[in-house]
């Protein structure tokens, strides 16, 4: 399946190479795809090259798993869509129709048309290359949160579960405290302390919501701590930072994938909101959360500037939720049959 | 075959070869309901290339001593209160946490009970015993190491141990699970070899093997065994000298002659009368009558007390060590001067 995706990407990687040299978001846009493509060549070369060292047909718990998640169809659809939302999002200069910034004065407020697949908004911008560079920043946005918040959130966990005592009761005390501050109030009080960027709204996503990851990391750890092979590693004089690092992280993988996955969706559903109050993404930048609450005023003259909005928030929500919960029942052992 | 083995070792040990020396050791464990004894007062000395074996039920403080000699008692709740562990002149109870990682896995290795859990089912075999090998000699380059685990698994009789090296724990059967943790706990050739009922969790059939295994190495590398056990039957195939454990002491100590041909402790030969026979008809097998004692509220005096069918009114006091040779003692009132009072 690798193999077509590869093929994929290389058709469109040729194909948009005339287009690329214009300004510098098609380069960069062009760079990442690039990487991207040979990221997963790289991927595919390792992976043949295991299956032939084992020839013998034995499973790894990662080929149990896929199998696992092929038969769930729900979470296959949430996949697919997911994959598609990462190429709409990298490939955005590519695929917009018009420049989104563009105002086009004769055609305002417009429903479709032949000239606007989605119609404009009140100012004549093009609605569907606006909403694919606000789900490419509301991807962006959202994945760097993310990253953030699970690497913040698993360090803390980890090391709160490993060390125990008072380590553990100082991080999670103060997390704790930190998540007793409700969410929009810290937002608010955050972007006006920082000033409104794109790379505050990603600090102000991402720190808030550490404390859900870093339980779950924190029972994990706790529980691996006790394991034998833990206990092996002590015994053979193995410093904590490398039991921490090689045999206890990597068995909490699976937990910190799903849980990943499944705040991705909310994360983008959260800065949606933010911006829908004027505190995400500032315009004129394109976002899902402002052009809704832009529609909201042209309701009755034109429906069409809310409803693509909040559908696109509806698939990527719901997409990386089937995904996320897929993905669980895959990876946990404790529900396999 | 016993004596064979045990006989040339013996004629050679002096004192001076003397590796691993325990004394008095006390271990206790401070929980809510109160102090718990898990080692109280014990003492054994381990010679080079001896074996000693450990006996006793699940509870009697075998495996707290083992775990306390590698300084690796969680505390809390655990805590080591007393007594010396003597290796190669250092007092390991003193020891700091630096000079117990450059010991563990290097000089005193250890292997457990539960192959099947006791390795990490995310690391391949081969990036788990090169793990203590990179640690303690980072001197070796990625290659040598990679040429000694080979060398190492070969050693411990994994066949195609090229391929092996790549494979994942849940790719090997529990034998050769056991056979890899050998390797990994031989990985620095260590000078002292913790063995935790390292058979218990196996099928008959390979117990045999992994015992001739660990008695093989010991032979070849020079290595002293510590063999944790609950097993009479392991005992006699392994140990030059037992110590029998309950309640936290040691019971009686003395070389496996002497223990299984010369038993004093009321409660070692209710061990041995429990061992299942094969060529005496028994209507049932023998059971030492009563439980091992709750370790919170251990009677006063001799922990076997409760269940000794030989008690006298004097075990309510702590009873003597009575040596009957150069290595063998008892613990018990029964061999005191004046004998059975009554």
């Amino acid at each position: 399946m690798l193999r077509f995706v590869l093929i994929f990407n290389v058709v469109l990687l040729l194909w948009f190479v005339g287009e690329a040299k214009t300004n510098t978001d098609t380069i960069v846009s062009y760079g990442i795809f690039l990487l991207l493509t040979v990221l997963l060549g790289v991927m595919q070369l390792v992976m043949s090259r295991r299956r032939k060292q084992r020839e013998d047909d034995i499973r790894t718990a990662w080929d149990l798993m896929w199998r696992k998640l092929r038969r769930n169809k729900s979470a296959m659809a949430g996949m697919w869509v997911v994959t598609a939302l990462c190429y709409v999002a990298i490939l955005a200069p590519f695929l917009v129709p018009v420049d989104p910034y563009n105002m086009d004065w004769g055609a305002m407020s417009l429903g479709p048309t032949a000239g606007h697949w989605l119609g404009t908004d009140e100012m004549g911008r093009d609605t569907l290359a606006r909403t694919i560079y606000a789900t490419r920043v509301a991807m962006g946005i959202g994945l760097l949160a993310v990253v953030l918040n699970s690497l913040l959130g698993t360090s803390l966990g980890l090391l709160a579960g490993y060390y125990g005592g008072k380590t553990d009761n100082i991080i999670m005390r103060l997390l704790e405290f930190w998540n007793s501050i409700p969410f929009i109030l810290l937002a608010i009080a955050l972007m006006a302390a920082l000033g409104s960027g794109l790379f505050n709204l990603v600090l102000v996503v991402s720190l808030t919501g550490i404390l859900e990851f870093a339980r779950i990391i924190r029972g994990d750890s706790q529980l691996l701590k006790k394991a034998d092979y833990v206990n092996a590693a002590r015994v053979m004089g193995i410093p904590n930072r490398q039991i921490l690092r090689r045999h206890i992280l990597p068995n909490c993988l699976a937990p910190i994938i799903v849980m990943a996955t499944l705040r991705i969706g909310e994360t983008i559903l959260t800065i949606a909101g933010l911006s829908f109050l004027g505190l995400g993404v500032q315009p004129p930048m394109p976002s899902l959360g402002s052009m809704l609450a832009n529609g909201q005023q042209f309701l009755y003259e034109n429906i069409y500037m809310s409803i693509v909005p909040g559908s696109v928030i509806l698939l990527i929500v719901l997409a990386f939720n089937l995904f996320g919960d897929g993905l669980r029942d895959a990876l946990d052992s404790r529900i396999t049959q | 075959m016993r004596s064979t083995r045990a006989l040339p070792s013996k004629g050679k040990i002096l004192s001076s070869d003397l590796i691993l020396e325990v004394k008095d050791l006390q271990t206790v464990f401070i929980t809510e309901e109160g102090v718990v004894k898990g080692c109280n007062g014990v003492s054994y000395s381990l010679k080079k290339g001896e074996t000693l074996a450990v006996v006793g039920e699940s509870g009697s403080g075998k495996s707290v001593t083992a775990m306390s000699i590698l300084r690796l008692i969680p505390e809390p709740p655990g805590k080591i209160v007393g007594g010396q562990i003597l290796f190669d002149g250092i007092d390991l109870v003193q020891a700091t946490e630096k000079q117990m990682r450059k010991i563990r896995g290097n000089q005193i290795a250890m292997i457990f009970q539960e192959p099947m859990t006791s390795l990490n089912p995310v690391l391949t075999v081969g990036r788990q015993i090169g793990e203590s090998l990179q640690l303690h000699q980072p001197e070796l380059g990625k290659a040598a190491t990679r040429a000694r685990v080979i060398e190492l698994l070969e050693l411990v009789g994994i066949p195609s141990a090229e391929q092996r090296i790549n494979e994942f724990p849940h790719q090997l059967s529990g034998g050769m699970k056991q056979r890899v943790m050998i390797a990994m706990a031989l990985a620095c050739n260590p000078r002292v070899l913790i063995a935790d009922e390292p058979t218990s969790a196996l099928d008959v059939t390979i117990q045999a093997q992994i015992l001739n295994l660990i008695r093989k190495l010991q032979q070849q590398l020079g290595m002293s065994v510590i063999m944790i056990t609950h097993d009479l039957a392991v005992v006699a195939e392994t140990a030059d000298s037992v110590a029998v454990m309950y309640g936290g002491r040691i019971v009686e100590y003395g070389s496996v002659d002497e223990i299984f041909h010369q038993a004093k402790h009321p409660y070692l030969e209710g061990l041995k009368r429990s061992m299942p026979r094969l060529d005496v008809e028994e209507e049932e097998l023998y059971t030492i009558e009563g439980m091992v004692p709750n370790p919170l509220k251990l009677p006063s005096g001799c922990p076997f007390r409760p269940r000794c069918p030989q008690v006298m009114d004097r075990c309510c006091e702590e009873p003597p060590a009575i040596s009957f040779s150069e290595t063998h003692y008892a613990r018990c009132w029964l061999y005191a001067e004046g004998g059975t009072d009554a």
